[in-house]
């Protein structure tokens, strides 16, 4: 049985501490503005992160109090904690998976306009299919862009494709696109297309 | 739910099914053998559409075209139109359904593009379309999705909310769940609670504003794109379906507010599944009403099958045929839940 932990999003729990430093204290600040002011974590075999509203977090309490069923899902899904880790403690930044959903709303919602690496239409269709980002196809890039440190990856018409790892700095990959167009430089580490092959 | 209720509603819709009459005749054989059905749906199907039975049946051969709902809290639709036929893909809107468009032809998988992965649209029966707007949920209430999964018609509902309000979503399909949740976050939907629960012991205080139910059911209105229907399905899966849909549809009373709106659907054009249901409970639970649907599409639900005759008010429920509405078979029916006095 999954078990299910309320967490109040602008408290300084260590959880939220640290999703703040993945996605940017802002973020959740505007999460708030927007009444999604409670973090629920869903336990199990992964440990799922949402946030919900004042309304949405009621009637969860009421549902398990009478029920005794956690949700399935909820509000907007903000993160997955390794399996791997599951249970241990303190969660490191590394333990966390930002979420497909998540990561694209703070792109179209959220007005972000840093750490995004824009590509092509060839990069795209690429990306979409799950494959790594050729320094070629970078045509522009919003700073900071740092190795280690997730980027959103958009479409040239400022579309979300999906978000991925650096394996580079920013100068670097300045430098390898005009060197070595066909070399790595980001590593995908979600894009839509997963809707289709692992979505369900 | 009371239980008593429940045991009185279950006795009568075995009683009725039993009572009905239908016989097998040679044209009826005749019938199944050149179109390829079971003869007893060849007998039903004499009774429902009378004179017009070849049409129908001849309907059924016919492909219906593929449609989209185009989701608006992510794209406006006629940006999404251009976008699409950009692509080469013929579309045009369904005149009923103001997020709906048939897809004539398209060069590509309408299932794969760019633009579903974005969620700027949804794959739906044009039939289908219908059931949430006609429950039309609006921003501030609280709607339950009874058989929600996989999540087409809880999607649409969040999108005429506007993504406000809260919809409560439960399914008991543990596989079905997953596509659930894959499609609320493929459209961009923040406003639903999904919970894996069988309807029948979801036990909570919450009184609904709004329950859509889309019944479980043997999916005879899908025979134009699974023709498999046409001999998967016996009187006896008929009269098991039409048991769970009764208890269903009392439990989605039971959850409803004094003065709410349940809708009742199936993909299903089988009486037993549709007017027997609806008849059954209303004849036992006393604090409900059909209410007229104002629908553009669609014709008359039924007040008479073979030996059995319903309310009249039932005649305010909707059929839709492919023969007649080019969609798929479907039936709705709109259902107010009164004040006990």
């Amino acid at each position: 049985m999954r078990k299910l932990k309320f967490l109040i999003l602008d408290k300084s729990e260590h959880l939220i501490t640290i999703i703040a430093k993945i996605v940017d204290a802002n973020i959740l600040k505007e999460l708030i503005n927007r009444g999604f002011k409670r973090m629920i974590a869903l336990s199990g075999p992964y440990s799922e992160l949402y946030v919900v509203n004042e309304e949405q977090f009621m009637f969860i309490l009421n549902i398990l109090n009478n029920t005794n069923r956690h949700p399935y899902c909820a509000g907007i899904y903000v993160a997955k904690i390794d399996k791997k880790v599951n249970g241990k403690e303190p969660i490191e930044e590394k333990d966390i998976r930002i979420s497909l959903t998540f990561a694209e709303l703070v792109f179209t919602k959220f007005n972000l306009r840093k750490s995004i690496v824009v590509i092509n239409d060839w990069g795209e269709k690429l990306a979409l299919y799950g494959r790594d980002i050729m320094a070629g196809s970078i045509i522009d890039m919003y700073p900071p862009i740092l190795k280690g440190k997730l980027v959103i990856i958009a479409n040239r018409i400022n579309e979300f494709i999906g978000f991925g790892t650096p394996l580079y700095n920013y100068n670097e990959i300045i430098k390898l696109r005009n060197k070595q167009p066909t070399q790595i430089v980001i590593r995908n580490e979600v894009d839509l297309g997963w809707y289709l092959r692992k979505g369900g | 739910m009371d239980k008593e209720l429940w045991y009185q509603c279950r006795r009568l819709y075995l009683k009725r099914c039993s009572n009905l009459k239908y016989s097998i005749g040679p044209s009826h054989i005749k019938l199944a053998e050149k179109y390829g059905y079971l003869p007893y749906m060849i007998a039903r199907y004499e009774e429902i559409f009378n004179d017009e039975l070849t049409q129908f049946l001849e309907g059924n051969e016919r492909k219906i075209p593929a449609s989209i709902r185009c989701n608006n809290l992510k794209i406006p639709c006629i940006m999404l139109i251009r976008k699409l036929r950009e692509k080469g893909v013929i579309l045009s809107p369904i005149p009923w359904a103001p997020h709906g468009f048939w897809i004539h032809r398209s060069p590509i998988n309408i299932g794969s593009t760019h633009e579903y992965l974005r969620g700027y649209y949804q794959i739906q029966g044009a039939a289908s379309m219908l059931p949430a707007y006609i429950l039309n949920p609006r921003e501030s209430e609280i709607v339950l999705d009874a058989a929600a999964a996989p999540g087409v018609k809880t999607t649409q509902m969040a999108q005429l909310m506007n993504n406000q309000g809260v919809i409560i979503a439960i399914d008991i399909s543990r596989e079905r769940m997953k596509a659930l949740r894959s499609n609320i976050a493929r459209l961009g939907v923040h406003n639903v609670i999904a919970i894996r629960i069988d309807l029948r012991k979801f036990n909570t205080n919450i009184k609904f504003n709004k329950v859509l139910l889309d019944a479980p059911c043997t999916g005879e209105g899908l025979i134009p794109i699974k023709p498999e229907r046409k001999r998967s399905r016996t009187m006896n899966d008929l009269r098991k379906l039409g048991l769970l849909q009764v208890e269903m549809l009392l439990k989605a009373l039971d959850l409803a507010q004094e003065g709410g709106t349940i809708v009742y659907s199936t993909c299903s054009i089988a009486p037993e599944e549709n007017e027997l249901v609806i008849d059954t409970v209303l004849e036992i639970y006393k604090h409900a009403s059909i209410t007229k649907i104002q629908s553009p599409i669609g014709s008359r639900g039924l007040t008479k099958y073979f030996n059995l005759e319903f309310t009249h008010d039932l005649q305010y429920a909707i059929r839709l045929y492919p023969y007649k509405h080019g969609t798929e078979g479907f039936f709705i029916a709109k259902i107010i839940k009164e004040r006990e006095r």
